[in-house]
Protein backbone atom coordinates (compact mmCIF):
# COMPACT_ATOMS: atom_id res chain seq x y z
CA UNK A 1 0.00 0.00 0.00
CA UNK A 2 1.24 3.44 -0.84
CA UNK A 3 0.76 6.11 1.73
CA UNK A 4 0.33 9.66 0.65
CA UNK A 5 0.75 12.56 2.94
CA UNK A 6 -0.51 15.78 1.54
CA UNK A 7 -0.22 19.14 3.15
CA UNK A 8 -1.69 22.40 2.10
CA UNK A 9 0.63 24.46 -0.03
CA UNK A 10 0.83 28.16 -0.42
CA UNK A 11 0.77 29.96 -3.72
CA UNK A 12 4.02 31.51 -4.83
CA UNK A 13 4.04 35.22 -4.31
CA UNK A 14 5.99 38.00 -5.93
CA UNK A 15 7.85 40.22 -3.57
CA UNK A 16 7.00 43.82 -4.33
CA UNK A 17 10.50 44.89 -3.46
CA UNK A 18 12.36 42.45 -5.70
CA UNK A 19 12.34 44.36 -8.96
CA UNK A 20 13.26 48.01 -9.19
CA UNK A 21 11.12 50.13 -11.44
CA UNK A 22 12.47 51.96 -14.48
CA UNK A 23 10.43 54.75 -16.06
CA UNK A 24 10.66 55.69 -19.74
CA UNK A 25 11.26 59.29 -20.69
CA UNK A 26 9.98 59.98 -24.15
CA UNK A 27 10.02 57.47 -26.95
CA UNK A 28 12.37 55.26 -28.88
CA UNK A 29 14.13 56.87 -31.82
CA UNK A 30 15.42 54.67 -34.57
CA UNK A 31 17.80 55.00 -37.43
CA UNK A 32 16.87 52.32 -39.91
CA UNK A 33 19.52 52.95 -42.49
CA UNK A 34 20.37 50.88 -45.52
CA UNK A 35 23.74 50.05 -46.99
CA UNK A 36 23.41 48.31 -50.34
CA UNK A 37 19.92 47.19 -49.39
CA UNK A 38 20.95 45.78 -46.00
CA UNK A 39 19.13 47.61 -43.22
CA UNK A 40 20.54 48.33 -39.79
CA UNK A 41 18.52 49.11 -36.68
CA UNK A 42 20.00 51.48 -34.15
CA UNK A 43 17.86 52.91 -31.40
CA UNK A 44 18.31 55.27 -28.49
CA UNK A 45 16.11 55.56 -25.42
CA UNK A 46 16.05 57.48 -22.16
CA UNK A 47 14.86 56.14 -18.83
CA UNK A 48 14.95 57.01 -15.15
CA UNK A 49 16.52 54.41 -12.90
CA UNK A 50 16.27 54.24 -9.12
CA UNK A 51 19.00 55.85 -7.05
CA UNK A 52 22.00 53.64 -6.49
CA UNK A 53 21.73 51.88 -9.84
CA UNK A 54 25.50 51.65 -10.25
CA UNK A 55 25.55 51.86 -14.05
CA UNK A 56 28.29 53.81 -15.80
CA UNK A 57 28.62 55.64 -19.10
CA UNK A 58 29.65 53.34 -21.91
CA UNK A 59 28.83 50.15 -20.03
CA UNK A 60 28.13 47.32 -22.43
CA UNK A 61 25.60 44.51 -22.42
CA UNK A 62 23.59 45.50 -19.38
CA UNK A 63 20.61 43.58 -20.65
CA UNK A 64 18.64 42.62 -23.70
CA UNK A 65 15.70 43.94 -25.62
CA UNK A 66 13.00 41.68 -26.94
CA UNK A 67 11.98 43.01 -30.33
CA UNK A 68 8.45 42.71 -31.67
CA UNK A 69 8.39 43.93 -35.24
CA UNK A 70 5.40 44.30 -37.51
CA UNK A 71 6.12 44.97 -41.16
CA UNK A 72 2.89 46.69 -42.09
CA UNK A 73 3.73 46.83 -45.80
CA UNK A 74 4.76 43.21 -46.20
CA UNK A 75 2.17 41.94 -43.72
CA UNK A 76 4.27 39.90 -41.33
CA UNK A 77 5.12 39.99 -37.67
CA UNK A 78 8.26 38.58 -36.13
CA UNK A 79 10.30 38.61 -32.96
CA UNK A 80 13.98 39.11 -32.34
CA UNK A 81 16.42 40.10 -29.66
CA UNK A 82 19.31 42.52 -29.28
CA UNK A 83 21.77 43.55 -26.57
CA UNK A 84 21.31 46.80 -24.66
CA UNK A 85 24.20 49.11 -23.85
CA UNK A 86 24.52 52.38 -21.96
CA UNK A 87 25.18 55.48 -23.99
CA UNK A 88 25.43 58.00 -21.16
CA UNK A 89 24.58 58.15 -17.47
CA UNK A 90 23.41 61.48 -16.10
CA UNK A 91 22.52 60.89 -12.47
CA UNK A 92 19.51 58.64 -12.44
CA UNK A 93 18.60 59.30 -16.05
CA UNK A 94 20.31 56.95 -18.47
CA UNK A 95 20.48 56.99 -22.24
CA UNK A 96 20.31 53.44 -23.57
CA UNK A 97 21.14 52.18 -27.03
CA UNK A 98 20.78 48.88 -28.76
CA UNK A 99 24.08 48.92 -30.61
CA UNK A 100 27.67 49.67 -29.70
CA UNK A 101 29.13 52.82 -31.19
CA UNK A 102 31.09 51.43 -34.07
CA UNK A 103 29.18 48.25 -34.75
CA UNK A 104 26.69 47.58 -37.47
CA UNK A 105 23.43 46.19 -36.19
CA UNK A 106 21.69 44.66 -39.12
CA UNK A 107 18.13 43.40 -38.88
CA UNK A 108 19.39 39.89 -39.54
CA UNK A 109 21.82 40.18 -36.60
CA UNK A 110 18.77 40.47 -34.36
CA UNK A 111 16.93 37.54 -35.91
CA UNK A 112 14.76 39.74 -38.12
CA UNK A 113 14.06 39.70 -41.84
CA UNK A 114 15.83 42.39 -43.82
CA UNK A 115 13.05 44.76 -44.92
CA UNK A 116 12.60 46.47 -48.27
CA UNK A 117 12.73 50.17 -49.17
CA UNK A 118 9.43 51.99 -48.52
CA UNK A 119 8.31 49.40 -45.98
CA UNK A 120 6.53 50.72 -42.92
CA UNK A 121 7.56 48.89 -39.78
CA UNK A 122 6.26 49.12 -36.25
CA UNK A 123 8.85 48.17 -33.66
CA UNK A 124 8.37 47.51 -29.98
CA UNK A 125 11.32 47.01 -27.68
CA UNK A 126 10.81 45.44 -24.29
CA UNK A 127 13.90 46.04 -22.20
CA UNK A 128 15.05 43.26 -19.91
CA UNK A 129 17.66 44.22 -17.32
CA UNK A 130 18.24 41.87 -14.43
CA UNK A 131 16.74 43.25 -11.24
CA UNK A 132 14.67 45.92 -12.99
CA UNK A 133 11.24 46.18 -14.49
CA UNK A 134 10.32 48.78 -17.08
CA UNK A 135 6.95 50.51 -16.98
CA UNK A 136 6.08 50.10 -20.66
CA UNK A 137 7.89 48.97 -23.81
CA UNK A 138 9.44 51.50 -26.18
CA UNK A 139 7.64 51.73 -29.52
CA UNK A 140 8.24 53.46 -32.83
CA UNK A 141 6.82 53.42 -36.35
CA UNK A 142 9.27 53.90 -39.21
CA UNK A 143 8.93 54.43 -42.94
CA UNK A 144 12.07 53.05 -44.52
CA UNK A 145 13.81 55.01 -47.22
CA UNK B 1 26.65 55.87 -35.92
CA UNK B 2 28.47 57.94 -33.32
CA UNK B 3 27.33 58.62 -29.77
CA UNK B 4 26.50 62.20 -30.72
CA UNK B 5 24.47 61.08 -33.72
CA UNK B 6 22.53 58.74 -31.44
CA UNK B 7 21.80 61.59 -29.05
CA UNK B 8 20.90 63.93 -31.92
CA UNK B 9 18.47 61.30 -33.15
CA UNK B 10 16.90 60.98 -29.72
CA UNK B 11 16.51 64.75 -29.35
CA UNK B 12 14.99 65.14 -32.81
CA UNK B 13 12.38 62.51 -32.03
CA UNK B 14 11.56 63.72 -28.54
CA UNK B 15 11.06 67.44 -28.90
CA UNK B 16 7.77 67.16 -27.06
CA UNK B 17 9.40 65.67 -23.97
CA UNK B 18 9.75 68.16 -21.09
CA UNK B 19 13.40 69.06 -20.50
CA UNK B 20 14.53 67.07 -23.55
CA UNK B 21 17.18 69.65 -24.38
CA UNK B 22 18.54 69.53 -20.81
CA UNK B 23 18.79 65.73 -20.90
CA UNK B 24 20.58 65.99 -24.23
CA UNK B 25 22.98 68.70 -23.03
CA UNK B 26 23.81 66.74 -19.88
CA UNK B 27 24.58 63.61 -21.89
CA UNK B 28 26.75 65.56 -24.31
CA UNK B 29 28.68 66.97 -21.36
CA UNK B 30 28.98 63.53 -19.76
CA UNK B 31 30.48 62.16 -22.96
CA UNK B 32 32.75 65.17 -23.34
CA UNK B 33 31.42 65.95 -26.79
Amino acid sequence: MIGLSNSASTSPTRSAGTLKRVANIGGLTFSSASSNGIYSMLGSMLATFPAGHGFTTGQQNIGTASIHLKNVTQGYTERGQCPIHILAVVGNTIFLRNGASASVCEFTDFGLTNPAPSDTIKTRLTINIKGYIMDVPFTVTSLLS
Amino acid sequence: MTDKEMLDLWLAGNQDVPNAQQYYDAAIAELGL
